[in-house]
């Protein structure tokens, strides 16, 4: 029995398309946000809470990761929630209509190379878990970069084999371990609580903050803003799934805010109290060998089930592009995971400075946000033609040229750059202007002013992409 | 808004689906192109209340902190 049998990736590819009526969405309110909860009370808190742990103190981390969070998190489900809900479409068609059809493929390949920086950094977290566990039962140290090295390949292995059996799999590895992650967070704050007493974790220090506390609050606002962007590829694919607008709509704000800051809250104290950024060294100075021990085979499963459900969304996207079509599943997968394989050479350089991700995520998804949030509500009023969406050809309106919307390709592009103006996200080498409006506001205003001028000036004037 | 023939005249083969996922998709186009959308948009008073929450916990927060450190 070949692989494709049990699982056709083509015809979920293109069921994962159809537009979802009312009579099969099937989130309410309540489990919805059960739903999104659970995805945001994951193994990436630990690590956002680690990020913010290096500038600002565990109440600073708070506010910022409120703050960042809510403003990221509502102009990031305004523009995905509203048009993915009323339609019954995911994130990638809606793309079609300001992007083109071509320039939604290629963003998607792009967005490809972000989620290979989580499953890399994730994948670390497996390796460096398992030598935790090795190191504390046996008491021989592990050293050098070679151990490491192989223990994140294999977790990446396991990854594309879990990956390669389809949703059936990964449903229910996300069943038993979502809930147990939830514990663990839980269970870590009640333990540090507890055992180091809460006023040590209000007083402990940042463990390398830059000189003025306006900067570090807004770093640690800026990178808590990249975690609220950071959902965007995800979002359309959950929104059109829910039974009405409210349902998709504010669950989000408890799941993706609150509940993900309380998470991050745990990354972040943790961090304070050991000394490090690395969730795998924290479970069993907290927790003891038992628990400790127990904490980090949840997380490593908990990881690798959250990495294959982010290589199974992007590799399904990418079987709705021409050229991995007729390819098999093991073979697109496989496409996708050689970047990852690769990167895991040089893991310990993006899992150590794992806010890169972050930052990066605020250069590429904050002019997105703001390119569809001006197309849909401002150019296109909520209305969006679904014939053209799934027009493929030279005649859909959304055709713009060949395929691309030049003019928001032109704003996303010339975003970047006007980003680092303000802050490199890997360096975090900053300008005065940043202590003002910061980068993600900086790169978000221009693209919202930019794309609708030259909207109004190029599309609408040249009548190209179907706007009245 | 139009029936499921029309849609199909206009939309056969242009997909790039299936035979059988197309005529399912043009089911789909023909029923929300009927109602304008699967569900009822979000009101007005919750974008109200979004940009409430926006101030409140995002920009109230940027600012108390900038009053506190600058």
């Amino acid at each position: 029995m070949t692989i494709q049998k049990e699982f056709d990736a083509n015809r979920e590819a293109q069921f994962d398309v159809l537009p979802v009526l009312g009579k099969d969405r099937i989130y309410g309110f309540l489990n919805y946000t059960y739903v999104i909860t659970g995805f945001a009370l994951a193994t990436w808190c630990f690590m956002i809470g680690g990020s913010l742990s290096l500038f600002v103190g565990f109440k600073t981390a708070i506010l910022a990761s409120i703050s960042g969070n809510m403003i990221a998190v509502l102009l990031m489900i305004t523009t995905t929630m509203i048009p993915s809900s009323k339609y019954g479409i995911d994130n990638y068609t809606v793309g079609g209509s300001f992007l083109g059809h071509n320039g939604t493929k290629a963003l998607m390949i792009l967005l490809a190379i972000i989620q290979a920086c989580w499953i890399i950094v994730f994948s670390s977290m497996v390796g460096r878990a398992v030598i935790q566990i090795f190191i504390n039962l046996t008491g021989v140290e592990v050293k050098g970069k070679v151990p490491l090295l192989i223990l994140s390949l294999l977790a990446a292995f396991a990854v594309w084999g879990i990956t390669l059996k389809g949703p059936k799999l990964m449903g229910k590895l996300n069943t038993i371990f979502a809930p147990v992650v939830v514990l663990i967070i839980i269970g870590s704050i009640l333990i540090m609580g507890k055992k180091f007493g809460f006023d040590m974790i209000f007083n402990a220090q940042p463990l390398a903050p830059f000189e003025s506390k306006w900067l570090n609050f807004l770093i640690a606002f800026e990178l808590s803003l990249g975690a609220g962007f950071s959902w965007w590829p995800n979002m359309g694919g959950l929104g059109r799934l829910c039974k009405n607008s409210r349902a998709a709509y504010w669950p989000n704000i408890l799941g993706l805010v609150f509940a993900a800051t309380l998470g991050t809250a745990a990354g972040v104290a943790a961090a304070l109290l050991i000394g490090t950024t690395d969730p795998s060294t924290w479970m069993i100075p907290i927790g003891g060998i038992l628990l400790g021990i127990i904490a980090l085979i949840s997380l490593s499963m908990a990881n690798l089930t959250a990495c294959s459900i982010i290589t199974y969304n992007i590799c399904l996207g990418f079987k709705q592009i021409k050229f991995f079509y007729k390819k098999e599943w093991i073979t697109v997968t496989g496409i996708f995971m050689i970047p990852v394989l690769i990167g895991m050479f040089f893991s310990t350089a993006l899992y150590d400075k794992f806010y890169i991700i972050l930052g990066l995520a605020c250069t590429i998804y904050s002019p997105i946000i703001a390119i569809q949030f001006v197309d849909y509500f401002i150019f296109r009023k909520q209305d969006l033609d679904l014939r053209a969406l799934y027009n493929k050809t030279e005649d859909s309106k959304y055709r713009f040229w060949k395929g691309f919307n030049l003019v928001a390709i032109f704003v996303f592009i010339t975003a970047i750059p006007v980003y680092y103006l303000f802050l490199d996200p890997v360096t975090l080498e900053y300008t005065n202007a940043f202590q003002y409006i910061t980068a993600t506001g900086g790169a978000t205003l221009y693209s919202l002013i930019v794309y609708y001028f030259l909207g109004k000036l190029i599309l609408f004037k040249k009548k190209i992409g179907g706007y009245q | 808004m139009g029936s499921v023939e029309e849609i199909r005249n206009e939309l056969k083969g242009k997909t790039g689906m299936e035979e059988s996922v197309e005529n399912d998709l043009f089911d789909s186009i023909a029923e929300i192109e009927k109602k304008d959308g699967v569900i009822a948009p979000l009101p007005k008073k919750d974008y109200l209340l979004a940009i409430a929450c926006g101030i409140l916990f995002g920009v109230t927060i940027v600012v108390f902190q900038a009053f506190l450190y600058l």
